[in-house]
Order: structure tokens, then sequence, then C-alpha cells
């Protein structure tokens, strides 16, 4: 009898309790000059460190695609998807995205070196919009 | 009163002759109803008697009075015979439907249902929207109980990946294939012909159904599983199935030398095909495949 009384008024607490607020990790990474700071939110416990890494290094791509300086940027975002590394996707997504960096190390060998910076820029960031969809967490740069 | 029998003949005639004209017209309307009827799944008819109803085997448009049969539905079989879906392909239902084959016993070739030849082609044709802009489009097949056979379209969301819209299989829909595309802009090299990714084989397997295509410019690829398969991915837990994932994604890009980015990704999809008992197929958009592993 007792312990029914207590189910009964613990559960409206518990209900009532506040949610756990998300851990904010901040990564920063750097290349030719160039420094970007990311941060990652997600519930405590859980390590989306390489999503930051993977989001500043694509800041930094970018600063260094938009300085004209393509084959730092191309470097930038290579580094980006070495630490991002895998898993980043659903299940059930078709990734052609590796296929597209293929692609771009094809454009780089080639002497296409601004295409291959922006092609890699593109899929470091597709796979960063995948990885935010799988684990459902935030990322963004300062 | 020869003129009065005259009268009275023609009467009758006309009596007689009414539903024979009306067939000229208000019938070829309940036709294409009846034809609708079928194509959505409703009681069938049989066609009534002698009409003027333009029929193309092989599932092409019929329009009797404004009616529409689009490919891959039902067909009317000349001289009034039942109306029915038609039945896929002998070769094609071999790799999606009963048992699964060995992968020496699996077809050399493989046709391609009309609905299915008509999402590849609409998925490919919306992949390059513009210039240097590329999307990836696909999405499934589907019969129902009845034999019925219905193209579902995605939504594409990225130039590198697709979601399959495996949630548009309605209640008692079984999916039979699943279809994308391979798109590459100028500035990605502007190849065409590019054939499945290790990624493309490490979703296979996250999906029941068996057979999966890509279409890449005029290049359709199919890879279907085999029974071979299913006993390496058979009973696997989350993490063994992730493992194998990239395995599998690890021999392809072993096999990718990249000095031939075309010809180099068709090499890692048969290597990594033939690896893992999946059976490869190649052929022009609209035509058979044929095996090459």
């Amino acid at each position: 009898m007792l312990t029914a009384l207590w189910v009964l008024l613990a559960a409206p607490v518990q209900a009532l309790s506040p949610p756990v607020p998300d851990a904010v990790v901040t990564i920063e990474r750097s290349h030719e000059g160039i420094t970007v700071t990311a941060h990652v939110s997600a519930p405590p416990g859980e390590d989306h460190s390489r999503a930051a890494a993977g989001q500043a290094w694509v800041g930094v791509a970018q600063a260094l695609l938009h300085a004209g300086n393509a084959e730092a940027a191309y470097a930038a975002a290579t580094s980006g998807v070495e630490e991002l590394g895998t898993p980043y996707a659903a299940v059930r997504v078709r990734d052609d995205t590796g296929m597209k960096l293929k692609a771009a190390a094809a454009q780089h060998a080639a002497g296409e070196v601004q295409a291959a910076a922006e092609v890699a820029i593109e899929q470091l960031a597709s796979r960063l919009e995948l990885y935010q969809a799988r684990y459902a967490v935030s990322i963004d740069t300062e | 009163m020869a003129a009065l029998r005259v009268l009275l003949l023609l009467l009758l005639g006309f009596g007689l002759g009414g539903p024979a004209w009306a067939c000229d017209g208000a019938p070829t309307s309940s036709l294409a109803q009846d034809l609708a009827s079928v194509m959505d799944g409703a009681d069938r008819q049989k066609p009534r008697g002698a009409r003027k109803a333009e029929i193309k085997p092989g599932g092409g448009e019929l329009k009797p009075g404004g009616g529409e049969l689009k490919p891959g539905g039902g067909e009317l079989k000349p001289g009034g015979g039942e109306l029915k879906p038609k039945p896929l392909p002998g070769s094609f239902r071999a790799v999606t439907q009963g048992d699964t084959p060995k992968a020496a016993d699996a077809p050399k070739t493989l046709t391609i249902p009309s609905a299915l030849q008509t999402g590849l082609q609409d998925s490919w044709d919306d992949s390059l929207p513009k210039p240097n802009k590329a999307a990836e489009h696909g999405g499934i097949l589907v019969t129902d109980g009845d034999g019925k056979v219905t193209w579902r379209r995605g939504t594409s969301q990225a130039a590198g990946w697709f979601e399959t819209n495996y949630d548009d299989a309605k209640a008692g829909e079984t999916i039979l294939a699943d279809v994308h595309t391979h798109p590459y802009t100028k500035k990605e090299g502007g190849f065409t012909g590019v054939a499945f990714s290790g990624g493309d084989y490490g979703a296979m397997l996250y999906q029941d159904h068996r057979l999966s295509l890509v279409q890449s410019g005029d290049t359709v690829y199919a890879v279907a599983t085999t029974s071979e398969w299913e006993a390496k991915t058979s009973g696997l837990d989350d993490r063994e199935r992730e493992d194998l994932y990239n395995e599998i994604q690890a021999t392809w890009d072993a096999n990718f030398d990249g000095s031939d980015f075309v010809a180099d990704a068709e090499h890692a999809a048969k290597i990594t095909a033939s690896k893992y008992g999946l059976v490869l197929y190649k052929g022009a958009a609209g035509g058979t495949l044929k095996r090459i592993n």
C-alpha cells in the first residue's frame, strides 16, 4: 500500500524534474594562419568532439578557399574528413560521399585544385549534416 | 402502308443500333474507367465486346477517350481477355521474389520492368539540375498482393547521398527494388557510368529487399543478393553488422586504384560484389542488363 502510494507520488515529481542540459564541447583547428573554433552540443556523457573538429575544419577550409588558397583549403578539408571518421550516416542512407571525395582527389591530381577543394568541402559538410541527423546533435562555429 | 413499314423498321433499327452507336462514344470512357479501376487494384472486369481501343503491348499508354494506363500496370488482351497486371519479367522475379538463388544460379541477364525503367530515367533526368549542381535522386518499386507494381519516387537531399524512401511502401506492399543515381558535375569530374560505391553495398545490410539499382548517365547497374550473401549477413547483431559495413567499404576502397575513375569504380564494385555474394549487372538505360561478375 505504501509502495503504491510512493509510486503515485513519485511519478509526477520525476515528470517535473528539469531536463539535463546538453554539454558543450569546444574544438579549435588551425591551418595556414586560419583558426576556427567549433562547438557541439550533446547530452552529457556522449563524445562528439570529432564532429566539432570536422566542423572547425570546414570553417578553416572555407576561409582558405575564400582567401584564394585552394591548395591549403583542400588539405584542410581532407584533415576534416580524416578527423570526423566513421560512422556518421544513418544506416538507410546510400552514402556516396566517399566516391565524391575520390572524385575530388582525381581533380586534385589533375591540377584542378580549386574544384577539388570545393568538392571536398561540400562533401565534408554533407557528412556533418548526416552526423547531426544520425546522432541528433547540434554543431556550429564561432 | 409500305411507308409505315419502312418507318417502323427504321425505328426498330435505331433502337437496336443505339448501343452500337454508343460504343463509339460513351463506352470508351467506361472502358477507361474499367482500366483505371484495375490499376487501382479494384475488381477485375471483362471488357465488353468489340471496343475501339489502342493496345500497346509492353506497357505503352492506352488512351481511349482520355483514359490513361501507366507503363508497368495492367494490360488489356486483344479479343476480350481478362484485365490483369502485366507479369514481371522472369529474370526480375528470379532476383526479387521466391527463393534467393545461389550466385552461380542467378540469371545471366536481367530485364527491368517498364515502371522501374521509367523511375530510373526520371530520377536521372533530375540529377543534374544545373551545370554545377548534382542531386542524387531515386525511389522504390513496390508490389501489392495482386501483383500490381508501383514506382514511388523519393526526395533528393544531397549531391553525395540518398536516403531511400522505404517508408513510402504502404501496408500490404512489398519493396522489390530501390533506385538511386550517381550524378557528377563538371567540377566533380563530369563522370557518367559510375558503378555502386562501397557505401551502397553496405546499405544493403540494412534492407530486406534483394535488388538495388543505380543510374549514372546512360548506364544502369543492378546488384542482387544471393544465398551466399544471406549466409554472410543473417543473424548479425548491430555491432557485427557495422563491422561488416566497414569491411565492405574497405574492400571497395582497396580495389579502387584511382587512375581511371569510372573504370576503377566498376572494378572495385565487381571485386567487392563477388567477395560478398552479390551479383552485379550492367547495361544501357532502357535495355536488358548483363551480369558482369
